[in-house]
């Protein structure tokens, strides 16, 4: 068309049209040439491409709910309709609109997170909720989706799981052994593992978590959700599941086993294994956790701060409790007004725990520990220590006279359990009793170093109701203490500046006023006492070990009690402090001390007479006059022949027995009342004529036991002839007739002799000097001595087997 | 008669070894034993929760890694600081049937080796009859 429209011009137009044609026809050809080039410079100058995809690797469709996302250093992706994808990094603020940033401002993207960034910032993320992610793009104004993001509790997503295991205190109670030889461990151990049902029992596992992002971050806080299970038990075989519900329910927070009432003495096995980990991070399978556990009534306690819920009280109980703090010792201090106050103890704890912001409190009935525990002051409320406006010297320090856990048991069908499950009570840590001196209503410490002073503070305290009170004939409420081991602050080596911590070290346990006490299978060393029972109750000590206290390990206070398979070493004082009741507390007195020792406990306590606890004591100077007369007859001949010493080869006494009435050596009162019964020995009773004898004497008296002559019907017998003289044989004579009984007779500075004494005898003390020396049969010596004025005190003296020992 | 007296003195001689390697010769001293009040391990890395840890990086190319546990016993004094025994725990690998094998181990020497990687816990015991211990976790990863 084009050629023909030339050709029409080049024929049919003059030379003029012709030249104009042309310039048309150039006009027409430089115009299409200047399109083309314009439409190839244009297409040369890169047109924007069209946005064909917007990603990022930053984001994960799941995320563990205390994760966080770093969305500052998110990078995006921009595949383009052509040429290479672009990669921004540069973005404005986060969930911003274009609109609303600065004019100037350098970025790239804006991301979109429908509220999850502030949501992490605020720590209000909603789990399960999805998240939708997405990217602004600056250069097109255009929003692009990114991820669709999800929180949930799985802990697998963020972490592994390096480790899956019994708590140390499981591990612990697990790998117990038993040793009679041992002195640190436990005299026999059964593997029963025993749990309250008053509140829940942690069983929280050990556990790590390695991030599966950071290699620095490994960690144990991390929470881990566990899967919880609960199994009967077919004899020793695990039995069916039990669902939760009626029987037990589980705090997942708190991997808390909560029990309900009406399952005591029923065994369980707890289970937990990990929710959402199959394997370990090795790739390992995971073995579940397993516990077997039988319940009990009583109270869970896995921190220090919780012992003291043994001394709650219900609001419905506090009528039947009267213990409290009220002489000058151990009154407390007001804070506000600095006046000294009575108050009960249930109390102050009360208040303890309402001001941690625990409510409903109740009375307990037992005690179950499932961790070793470091009990210090911050786990006790501050009443019981002195304050510094008190005294500069005192502040910190234990008040004497208190009983810093006590338990009321008003009613004689009280029973209370404290069960250690084999761990460790360690009052090292704990605050001691300070030396003080009084002045009308006011406490003064006088010094940090003088020593002059036993503290009666104890931390364990069970009181009932005064047995006449009660009227309860032989009825007892009854405290049981078993499986614990604990060491208070005393320690091993009471020299020098130890001495007056040591004094002031609180005794472990104490039951007083119609309460039966018993402590099996423990363990209690360097504390004041270990176990004070006192003022009506018996008391048991069974597969016990009591070791170092600075005074005595057992303090027997009008009540009788046994020690079997038990050991008992090494304390300041002696092995038992017997203290009788006088008349004049108790008239008229028809009961006394008495404990049996059975063949398999060990009583060693070596002593010598210049010991602190000697030195602080009131009888100590009749203490320290008896031992040095006996010291220095060690090797009489009647001993001689037995291979037995009185004093050991490093001089020192296994001082058995303490005897006094409970007005100690200022009591005018005639006689003694503690009987003891050694294995294989026939019971001595200080309550006795003898008693007579020595006051009119003024001397020391040993009495030892005719081994032959063991009586039938476990009663007292002297002579070949075997007569029995009552359990109480005040008023009957000690020998009878021509029967005969055998003593050791002293003057003021020596042991004269071991005798034969008829009732003739008795009736006139000069025989016994210089009669000849018979074969000594036996193992303790009972001494007998006469006080400063007309008290008495007894001892009784274990012999050193020279031929043994070697 | 000569060959009697050095038969007699061949049977005296190997009487004396049996008695020597039973009773001992060393005398008891049991009654002036100090004994360690403390032991603890002092190349841990961190403490987690409470516990030490050492991280440990496994060798791909050697195919195993070790390391040894350092420690600390007190007093100076005590009569056999040398009585030190070493326990591991968490080292077995359990497959998907329930079969166990060992992958790490610890010796007497306080030496752990892994031959894979993963957790567990070694605990350095006193034998003297103090019965104290300090145990540490190890990760190799």
């Amino acid at each position: 068309m084009f050629c023909e429209f030339v050709e029409t011009c080049y024929n049919k137009a003059t030379i003029h049209k012709r030249r104009m044609c042309m310039k048309k026809l150039c006009m027409v050809l430089l115009g299409f040439a200047f399109m083309f080039a314009s439409a190839g410079l244009v297409a040369c100058n890169s047109a924007p491409a069209s946005v064909k995809r917007v990603s990022s690797d930053d984001f994960r469709p799941a995320y563990y709910y205390e994760e966080t996302i770093d969305f500052d250093s998110v990078t995006v992706k921009v595949e383009l309709s052509k040429g290479n994808p672009l990669i921004l990094d540069k973005q404005g603020d986060i969930d911003t609109n274009i609109e609303d940033a600065a004019a100037d401002a350098d970025f790239e993207f804006i991301l979109k997170t429908s509220g999850l960034a502030q949501a992490l910032r605020t720590g209000t993320v909603e789990l399960g909720h999805e998240y939708e992610i997405s990217c602004l793009l600056k250069r097109d104004k255009k929003e692009y989706h990114l991820a669709t993001v999800v929180f949930t509790d799985n802990v697998s997503l963020a972490y592994d799981l390096s480790k899956f295991d019994e708590s140390a205190a499981i591990k612990d109670f697990k790998a117990v052994t038993a040793s009679s030889v041992d002195e640190g461990k436990f005299m026999s151990y059964d593997g029963e593992y025993v749990i309250g049902d008053d509140n829940a029992f942690k069983f929280k596992p050990s556990y790590t978590l390695i991030s599966k992002s950071d290699i620095d971050d490994i960690t144990s806080s991390v929470y881990l959700p566990v899967n919880a299970k609960v199994f009967a038990v077919n004899g020793n075989a695990k039995g069916d599941e039990i669902p939760q519900g009626t029987v037990w329910t589980f705090d997942s927070l708190n991997y808390g086993f909560n029990f309900a009432e009406g399952h005591e003495g029923e065994k369980y096995i707890l289970q937990l294994s990990p929710k959402n980990f199959e394997t370990l991070y090795t790739g390992s399978q995971i073995t579940p956790i397993e516990l077997k556990v039988t319940i009990a009534d009583g109270y869970n306690v896995h921190e220090a701060s919780e012992l003291g819920h043994m001394c709650v009280v219900g609001e419905d109980e506090t009528a039947a409790v009267n213990a409290c703090a009220y002489n000058d010792y151990n009154r407390f201090m007001n804070k506000t007004t600095g006046q000294y106050y009575t108050e009960k103890y249930y109390k102050v704890w009360n208040d303890f725990y309402t001001a941690k912001g625990e409510t409903n409190l109740k009375s307990v009935n037992g005690i179950f520990l499932h961790d070793n525990l470091t009990i210090t002051s911050e786990d006790v409320p501050s009443e019981y220590f002195v304050m510094r406006s008190e005294s500069v010297y005192g502040e910190g320090a234990l008040r004497d006279w208190s009983f810093v856990f006590p338990h009321y048991t008003p009613n004689l069908s009280d029973k209370f359990t404290f069960n250690g499950n084999y761990f460790h009570l360690d009052f090292t840590q704990f605050p001691v009793a300070l030396n003080h001196d009084k002045d009308g209503a006011l406490v003064h410490y006088t010094s940090e170093s003088a020593i002059d002073y036993l503290t009666n503070s104890v931390l364990f305290f069970f009181a009932g109701q005064p047995h006449e009170v009660t009227d309860a004939g032989d009825e007892f409420a009854f405290v049981e203490f078993l499986n614990v081991s604990a060491a208070g602050a005393s320690g091993k080596q009471i020299t020098g500046d130890a001495v007056d911590h040591a004094a002031g070290t609180p005794t472990f346990l104490k039951t007083q006023d119609s309460v039966e006490v018993a402590l099996k299978n423990s363990i209690v060393k360097e504390f004041q006492i270990g176990l004070n029972s006192s003022e009506k109750g018996d008391w048991l000590v069974k597969d016990t070990k009591i070791f170092d206290c600075y005074n005595c390990g057992l303090y027997a206070y009008d009540g009788n009690g046994e020690i079997k398979n038990s050991q008992l070493k090494r304390f300041g004082g002696p092995v038992v402090f017997s203290v009788s009741q006088n008349e004049r507390n108790h008239a008229p007195v028809e009961i006394h001390n008495s404990f049996v020792v059975d063949d398999a406990s060990i009583l060693e306590n070596f002593v010598t007479a210049d010991q602190t606890w000697f030195m602080m004591n009131p009888p100590a100077p009749t203490l320290v006059q008896m031992f040095q007369m006996l010291s220095a007859e060690n090797n009489l001949d009647g001993l001689v022949q037995t291979g037995k010493t009185i004093l050991n080869e490093a001089g020192k006494f296994n001082l058995q027995v303490l005897v006094l009435d409970d007005n100690y050596l200022e009591s005018n009162y005639d006689k003694l009342y503690t009987e003891v019964t050694y294995p294989d020995e026939i019971p001595i009773d200080y309550d006795s004529q003898i008693m007579e004898f020595v006051k009119e004497e003024a001397r020391l008296v040993i009495r030892h036991q005719y081994y032959e002559s063991l009586s039938s019907e476990g009663k007292a017998a002297v002579g070949n002839d075997e007569a029995n003289i009552p359990l109480s044989n005040f008023p009957d004579p000690i020998v009878l007739g021509d029967q005969y009984g055998h003593f050791a007779i002293c003057d003021t500075t020596s042991i004269i002799a071991f005798v034969t004494v008829t009732s003739f005898d008795l009736n006139d003390p000069q025989y016994e000097v210089g009669t000849d020396a018979v074969e000594f049969v036996g193992n303790n010596l009972y001494v007998y001595c006469p006080a400063p004025g007309a008290a008495r005190a007894g001892m009784i003296v274990s012999l050193y087997d020279v031929v043994a020992a070697a | 008669m000569k060959k009697s007296v050095m038969f007699l003195i061949g049977i005296i001689y190997l009487v004396s070894i049996v008695i020597v390697t039973f009773f001992g010769m060393k005398i008891a001293i049991d009654q002036f034993k100090i004994y360690m009040t403390s032991i603890e391990i002092t190349n841990y890395q961190r403490v987690i929760d409470g516990e030490k840890y050492i991280i440990l990086t496994f060798d791909d190319v050697q195919g195993y890694s070790s390391l040894f546990i350092d420690y600390e016993t007190g007093p100076d004094s005590a009569t056999e600081q040398e009585k030190i025994s070493f326990r591991i725990s968490g080292n077995e690998f359990v497959d998907g049937e329930g079969n166990r094998s060992v992958y790490a181990t610890v010796s007497q020497i306080g030496e752990v080796t892994f031959t894979r990687r993963g957790h567990v816990v070694v605990t350095v015991l006193t034998e003297d009859g103090s019965h104290l211990s300090d145990s540490v976790n190890i990760l190799c990863r």
